[in-house]
């Protein structure tokens, strides 16, 4: 899909269209690193200014299907193009969700600093998690940017480790529920925060799956890792 | 991933008929270029592709309408199943083969003729004389082509009173009334509005199960409707075949996705 269409009025709509995407994951990108930075700071004022901001992703999130919805209307897209548009659809809404979240660890920030319960050790381990995650997301709207489908798969892989780093933590919390009783409701909390973390991690890995089919044609959502290797070395 | 049932083999599938190492030679100029395309039986086939790319031209070596042209060349074969015959074979008479074949035009093209005698007209060149089988057969043809409904109070009426779409629909009745084994479509709508026009492709799918089809279209999105298959013919050579679900959702050929994606043409 490198080379130009007939109509320079629709490449011009496309290219909109995608750059409208990658700010929108720019956009969400901070969100996130603004949220963590809140919990991991306590600087509650970064933690208004996502909550602030999340209106700002939400319209992005509208606006982008609006125009999928009229180029779809005016241009009938087909094969290539159809399938981005389509791809497209799909990852606004992961990206407005990972938005939901950055904006749920911004709320539960303040409530998790001032309660006075010693969190240092899963807060360490919450940013160390945290910015593996935004990198995740990074990478997954660079690799729509290039259509590069060995950084999409990179990101799938990450999410997964993400995924396995987030159930020790997890369990750990859960150990420390057991034991403190008392502290049951900041400790339910920090798991809403580490769950939510895990969830940022599959966002990513759902905007690199979306690539995937928007570049190959394939659908690897709910595949094993070994199965999308193997589908997008086929083609 | 999926849990949709995988698409037949093509392999597997009956072909009305194939076209063999086709070569088309208008004088010194060659149109078609070693073309090999399955035909496949009670399905629709588009042919898409820009001006020039041989898609009309090779429509017409089917009812051997380039014969009425000296120096016109054909090689190769296109079979016809079931009974295997060579449809450009030497020994084959066009008149023979345009029995068993129709072809409906870009333009409306009917007879000066009534309605009804437009319809009996192929009846007729064959030799049929029973006033009950034509008008059986009139009736069932315009049936089959959604228009009897609409002239049924008057099929003694001039043709050309007809409306284009009407015409048009008329001329496909015209070609059923033969019973033809396979459907030649020439651009069947280009000359018509969009509500003829989706009445032809509602036609086309109900036919598809009685008769094969063979259509040339410079619409895309019209193929991407009507067809079960689509060929893309670039410069006289076949680029890509397949289903046409896969071709306009995934073509393998980069030619053909920037043609469908109006990157070229």
């Amino acid at each position: 899909m490198s080379n130009e269409h007939i109509s320079t009025q629709y490449n011009t709509e496309l290219a909109a269209l995608r750059a409208r995407v990658v700010e929108m994951g720019a956009m969400v990108s901070e969100q996130f690193r603004l949220a963590v930075e809140a919990l991991t700071s306590g600087r509650s004022e970064l933690a208004d200014q996502v909550v602030q901001n999340d209106k700002r992703v939400n319209d992005y999130e509208v606006d982008i299907d609006d125009d999928c919805a009229h180029l779809i209307a005016k241009r009938q897209p087909a094969a290539g193009d159809l399938r981005m548009v389509l791809g497209i659809t799909k990852m606004v809404t992961d990206l407005e969700r990972t938005g939901d979240k950055a904006r749920k660890i911004a709320r539960l920030s303040g409530a998790i600093r001032s309660s006075g319960v010693d969190g240092s050790d899963w807060v360490a381990s919450t940013r160390r998690i945290a910015d593996a995650t935004r990198k995740l997301i990074d990478e997954a709207v660079q690799a729509f940017s290039a259509n590069d489908i060995d950084l999409a798969i990179s990101v799938i892989r990450g999410s997964r480790a993400v995924g396995r780093q987030v159930n020790a933590v997890s369990s750990e919390l859960v150990k420390r529920i057991a034991e403190t009783p008392s502290q049951v409701a900041i400790l339910l909390d920090m798991m809403a925060v580490t769950k939510a973390v895990d969830r940022v991690a599959d966002h990513a890995s759902n905007l690199a799956e979306h690539l995937i089919y928007i570049v190959k044609g394939t659908d690897v959502r709910h595949a094993t890792l070994d199965q999308i290797e193997r589908e997008t070395l086929q083609r | 991933m999926s849990s949709k049932l995988p698409k037949p083999d093509l392999a597997t599938l009956p072909k009305k008929a194939e076209a063999r190492d086709l070569n088309f030679f208008y004088g010194q100029f060659q149109a078609l270029k070693n073309i090999n395309l399955p035909i496949h039986d009670r399905r629709v086939t588009a042919l898409i592709g820009p001006s020039g790319c041989g898609k009309s031209t090779f429509l017409r070596c089917f009812n051997r309408m380039h014969d009425l042209y000296r120096g016109n060349r054909y090689e190769g074969e296109i079979r016809f199943h079931p009974d295997n015959i060579n449809l450009l074979g030497a020994d084959i008479d066009p008149i023979e083969v345009r029995m068993r074949l129709s072809m409906v035009f870009q333009k409306p093209n009917p007879f000066p003729k009534s309605i009804y005698e437009n319809v009996a007209y192929g009846l007729r060149v064959r030799g049929v004389k029973k006033r009950s089988i034509i008008d059986e057969k009139v009736e069932e043809a315009l049936t089959g082509a959604a228009l009897w409904n609409e002239v049924k109070d008057r099929l003694h009426e001039q043709a050309n009173n007809l409306s284009g779409g009407q015409q048009q629909r008329m001329c496909i009745a015209r070609a059923l009334a033969s019973d033809p084994e396979l459907l030649l479509f020439d651009e069947p709508t280009s000359a018509l509005d969009p509500i003829a026009t989706a009445s032809i492709e509602d036609l086309i799918h109900q036919l598809k199960d009685k008769v094969t089809i063979l259509i040339v279209t410079h619409n895309m999105q019209q193929a991407a409707r009507v067809s079960d298959f689509t060929a893309y013919m670039y410069l006289g050579d076949l680029i890509e075949f397949g289903w046409t679900d896969d071709v306009f959702f995934s073509p393998t050929n980069k030619q053909t996705e920037d043609y469908i994606t109006g990157r070229f043409g």
